[in-house]
């Protein structure tokens, strides 16, 4: 088995070296370079083709965002933006999704921290998570082909839905944006938002997806009743539900498959208070989480959009879910926001 | 143990970096209190904070992360509201970043840092009157001084002259040779802890196949009808099995610790001793304002020479060649860029003329810059002087500050066309490029000279490009990488006979980097597809083809003991992780010397459909399947290129131009179906066709393939050439 070998672009001497010494205690891993400031980042993804470039955001000269910019131009290479979560650099860090980069991880704490078991741990799972996905030339553009698995629309929804559910993982916030800012202003649905993403990024997360147009963005409190067009994502380390009062849930109950929030947990609770009345919305993202609540959701009678696959950062849980055969259409990014629109609209339901 | 060393290692690093960025927030606030609104420099001050945040929570400072943190939304306010800096609120940073020295000496010292080392950020925007917040007057520590004897530290702390301590140069120079070596001990203890790691696993293994293996082997020994002693050795057998397991695994975990520890130990003594080489640039101010006075006197004119950033720390011998470089400009800047203090007057420039030296430190790159106020170069005189005496000169001042610095021109042709005009700068090139550095000569008429230095601060450690030719692997200094290409034979070009690589700015030349730095090195032909670097200096540039790109890392340089003379193309050795030795390029001399070797030729085109070669990716990962299909492609005329996972011959596609894709279908991170998937998907990619060979014989599987794209489906086990050739020959078609 061939190491994975890894860039390491990072300004900072001492943060560098604790990047280092958390990835050469890896025996899978093999740092190929370091770079100090984001145009030897990119020339260095270049010459070396690393299977993998960790990014700070700050750095002299070019930043990590249009390092992140070039490199998906020259070279696509998978690159994991390790950030601090404060709310600015949250929301910087998440720009960086949007030019290409696939997934966001706080900066870890130095050895003295109580958890830095946890967080080195987190960090390596997330390399060598991100290191397998397959990249496409951003500027390439998307090629016009029939769906692989074609759409199978049906009517429309059963049930007349009352709210609008969306998982996502790797690549998702970019995802998510596009279609949050895609929606029709006046969108009459609450819509609740699933996404994994490190902890302490959630309320950055919240903040970026409000910035610019777009419907309100909420980080989920316990209790809060759902207001029409407003988004709500689930905070850290608790999974989002749905109270029959149509009232936010929040539970810390175990994780699902590892997942805290999990999109399984949202859907099936989903489907406890609201029954089939719901549209389930499957973005990018790597695994099945969501899979299962999602069947629970379709068998009673809702309606499911995935995400396709060339407009997918990872199709994974979309794919698993097309599998699973509970998807009624599969569409490309761009076009979710406008049927999620026409399906709410959509007369006569049953 | 491991953690608390990881701890202290990343406080020693913070220290370091709270000193250095407290120097830039110094020199970006000198600048601010000039021009209050530069944007670039709030900017930098805000990145000073950000990057300091950062640091601070990798070495674990809270009470230091929070303040950074503060001082950070305390500058994107003022940054985001664009607007001058009051100066009330300079002074208050200022005190910021006292703070930080502070919290450095804290760090150094084992202390921990407290809050109230950091000014209150409120107090500037309260108005000048506003009462200065107490800061504790920093305590001059000797012992924590004499160890670091660091530059912005002493701009706030007086360093004791008399507790300092005067070492021969040379005997630094040794105890860092025995420190490398120690270093290049410790990354084989490092290497050889891999090696002890399997041994235990093998230990254990074999322990537990043993110990599951029992239940069986007692029923038959009994059937077999064993003795007591043989019973006896059996099992002692199985118990020294276990023990030797168990003590095996011990050593492994002490052994693992030792070498950890070591190697860091290893990396802090270079470290510091590399950090004792370091001398402040100030030390060349306490002899060149007398040579300037000197030159200044018997050429008659009146010179004021102003340094500023003098600071800046740089390895022993770099000072050393920054003086040899700076003397020859200086003298030229006085004989001839500087006019008579009468001219001046006349041109309304101010009698005394200014001859300023700056010196500033740019992340691993110091830049010297020396400026006169003088006349600066008269490039048409000097043009027709040069072509009274019968030579050329370039039409283009880039060009000719090129041949003024020795690019073009002997200096004794020069010398003896124009008496004493750029003599010597040829001296400057060459004691820059000793120390891996360069120069650049400006000028503007009637206005001055600017000559720009920019070299590494230390030479002992070095960011360099590994390359491997065979099993040798070469180490090319990145300060004098331009790139690195992937060249496919047939997009070359050639121009007099030589190889060359067509680029925007003019065919570069390609030659096996082999060839120049000859035998025992063994050169490959130009062929199929190669990896190259392009190097470049002095306004040339060459494509040295190397067989792969292998890291870029920064190494210690070890010299080569002077007597190998033929190692004229070697600077030095540096010791690599896994112990091994690799010799460093002198990318000066290397440049150099491709002059002197035999132009690298392209190979002679096929006869028979000459320019139609097709070109086939072979994907497979398995090294054998690979160069088996290779060997028949390559025989039935096909050039070959070869990836070992889907992946990579996705990359291989993006990089040079294929005819047919021939791939396995179960391979790591990107298996043929889904190879075939993208290929398929991809606009650019589409027509070419692929074939995909495999073991999976269920129709299932065929159909997947077809579903996917593929265009032929070829069993492994019915594989044969010619039916491999021949849906190749279909496929492409004549």
């Amino acid at each position: 088995m061939n190491k994975l070998r890894i860039l390491v672009a990072e300004d900072s001497p001492t943060a560098r070296t604790l990047l280092l010494e958390i990835l050469r205690g890896d025996p899978r891993i093999e740092v190929v370079g370091t770079a100090t400031n984001g145009a030897d980042a990119v020339r260095m993804t270049v010459e070396l083709r690393p299977d993998l470039v960790t990014m700070d955001v700050h750095m002299p000269g070019m930043d990590g965002i249009q390092a992140t910019r070039e490199i998906m131009i020259a070279a696509p290479t998978p690159i994991l933006i390790v950030s601090s979560a404060a709310r600015e650099d949250a929301a910087l860090s998440l720009t960086a999704t949007e030019a290409g980069a696939l997934m966001v991880v706080p900066k870890p704490e130095g050895p003295s921290a109580a958890d830095f078991e946890q967080q080195r741990e987190y960090l390596l799972q997330m390399v060598h998570a991100m290191a397998s996905v397959r990249l496409v030339r951003r500027w390439a553009p998307r090629p016009q082909r029939a769906h692989r698995l074609p759409p199978r629309p049906r009517a429309g929804p059963t049930h007349k839905p009352r709210v609008v559910t969306v998982a996502a993982s790797t690549g998702g916030p970019a995802a998510l944006k596009r279609v949050l800012q895609m929606l029709q202003p006046g969108f009459p649905l609450p819509i609740l938002v699933v996404q994994h993403i490190a902890k302490g990024f959630a309320p950055g997360l919240v903040e970026w997806l409000a910035l610019g147009s777009g419907p309100a963005v909420r980080l989920a409190q316990p209790g809060e009743p759902l207001l029409p067009g407003y988004v709500y994502i689930a905070p850290d380390e608790r999974h989002l539900g749905l109270r029959a009062d149509f009232t936010i849930e929040l539970s810390g109950a175990a994780p699902i498959g590892q997942f805290r929030p999990s999109a399984t947990y949202l859907f099936r609770s989903v489907t406890g208070a609201v029954g089939g009345a719901a549209v389930g919305v499957m973005l990018t993202g790597m695994g099945d989480d969501g899979v299962a609540g999602l069947c629970e959701l379709r068998q009673a009678g809702a309606y499911v959009i995935a995400q396709d696959e060339p407009t997918s950062v990872v199709f994974g849980m979309a794919r698993e879910a097309v599998r699973a055969g509970v998807v009624d259409e599969i569409l490309p990014i761009e076009e979710i926001a406008p049927r999620l629109t026409e399906l709410v609209q959509e007369r006569p339901y049953g | 143990v491991e953690d608390a060393s990881l701890h202290e290692r990343l406080l020693q690093l913070l220290a370091e970096e709270l000193e250095e960025h407290a120097q830039a927030m110094n020199a970006d606030l000198l600048a601010l209190e000039a021009e209050p609104a530069d944007p670039e420099r709030l900017r930098s001050l805000f990145r000073t904070a950000h990057t300091l945040k950062g640091a601070a929570r990798a070495a674990g400072v809270s009470t230091l992360e929070s303040a950074c943190h503060s001082l950070e939304d305390h500058l994107a306010e003022i940054r985001d509201q664009a607007r001058p800096i009051a100066s009330a609120e300079i002074e208050t940073l200022y005190r910021a970043a006292d703070g930080l020295l502070e919290a450095s000496r804290l760090i150094r010292a084992g202390d921990g840092v407290d809050e109230s080392v950091f000014p209150d950020l409120n107090s500037g925007r309260r108005g000048a009157g506003a009462p200065e917040p107490a800061i504790p007057q920093p305590t001059p520590s000797p012992s924590v001084e004499e160890r670091t004897p660091s530059a912005p530290a002493q701009s706030t702390i007086p360093v004791p002259e008399t507790r300092t301590l005067r070492v021969a140069p040379e005997r630094l120079d040794d105890l860092l040779a025995s420190a490398a070596e120690m270093l290049r001990l410790a990354r084989r203890a490092d290497a050889q802890r891999q090696e002890i790691e399997a041994l235990v696993d093998f230990a254990g293994r074999w322990n537990s196949v043993w110990r599951r293996s029992l239940p069986r082997l007692n029923p038959a020994l009994d059937r077999g009808g064993a003795s007591e002693a043989e019973r006896e050795a059996i099992s002692t057998f199985g118990e020294n099995l276990r023990s030797l397991a168990e003590q095996a695994r011990s050593l492994a975990q002490r052994a693992t610790a030792d070498a950890l520890q070591l190697a860091r130990t290893a990396e802090e003594i270079t470290t510091d001793i590399r950090l004792l080489r370091m001398r402040p640039v100030r030390e060349l101010t306490d002899t060149l304002p007398r040579t300037v006075r000197d030159l200044a006197a018997s050429a008659g004119k009146e010179v004021r020479l102003e340094f500023e950033g003098t600071e800046v720390e740089v390895d022993r011998m770099v000072l050393d060649a920054l003086r040899e470089a700076l003397i020859p400009i200086i003298r030229n800047s006085i004989d001839h860029g500087i006019e008579s203090p009468e001219e001046r007057q006349r041109l309304g420039k101010p009698r005394e003329a200014e001859l300023r030296i700056t010196a500033e430190l740019h992340a691993d790159r110091v830049l010297v810059v020396v400026t006169d106020d003088g006349r600066g170069i008269d490039a048409n005189l000097l043009r027709r002087k040069y072509s009274a005496a019968g030579y050329a000169l370039p039409p283009d001042d880039r060009s000719l500050a090129e041949a003024l610095l020795g690019g073009g021109i002997s200096s004794r042709t020069r010398a003896s066309v124009i008496s004493g005009r750029g003599v010597g700068l040829d001296i400057v090139r060459a004691a820059m490029a000793r120390v891996r550095g360069t120069v650049q000569l400006d000028w503007e008429p009637n206005t001055g000279t600017t000559v720009t230095l920019e070299f590494p601060p230390s030479l002992a450690n070095l960011r360099a490009l590994l390359v491997s030719l065979g099993s040798q692997v070469f180490a090319l200094p990145t300060s004098s990488v331009r790139r690195v290409v992937r060249l496919s034979v047939e997009k070359l070009g050639t121009v007099e006979g030589r190889a060359v690589l067509p680029d925007a700015d003019g065919p570069i030349p390609v030659v096996p980097l082999a060839r120049v730095l000859g035998p025992p090195l063994v050169e490959r032909p130009l062929a199929g597809s190669m990896r190259a670097v392009v190097m470049g200096g002095n306004g040339t540039q060459v494509a040295f083809v190397v067989d792969e790109v292998l890291a870029e890392e920064e190494l210690i340089l070890r010299p080569i003991p002077i007597g190998s003379r033929s190692l004229q193309l070697i600077a030095g050795a540096a010791i690599l992780g896994h112990g091994g030795v690799a010799p460093v390029v002198d990318a000066h001399a290397l440049l150099k010397a491709v002059a002197g070797v035999a132009p690298a030729t392209l190979p002679k085109q096929q006869p028979a459909g000459a320019g139609k070669e097709r070109s086939i990716l072979v994907v497979d990962d398995s090294l054998t399947t690979r160069t088996l299909e290779q060997s028949v492609l390559e025989a039935a005329g096909f050039a070959v290129v070869t990836a070992s996972d889907g992946l990579d011959a996705l990359r291989v596609l993006q990089a040079q131009p294929v005819d047919l894709v021939v791939s396995d279908v179960e391979m790591p991170r990107l298996d043929g179906f889904r190879l075939c998937e993208s290929i398929r998907a991809s606009d650019r990619f589409r027509p070419i066709p692929v074939i995909l060979v495999t073991a999976r014989e269920r129709p299932e599987d065929r159909k997947r393939g077809m579903e996917a794209g593929a265009d032929a489906y070829l069993l492994k086990s019915s594989f044969d050439q010619e039916q491999l050739l021949a849906t190749i020959e279909q496929l492409l078609g004549e």
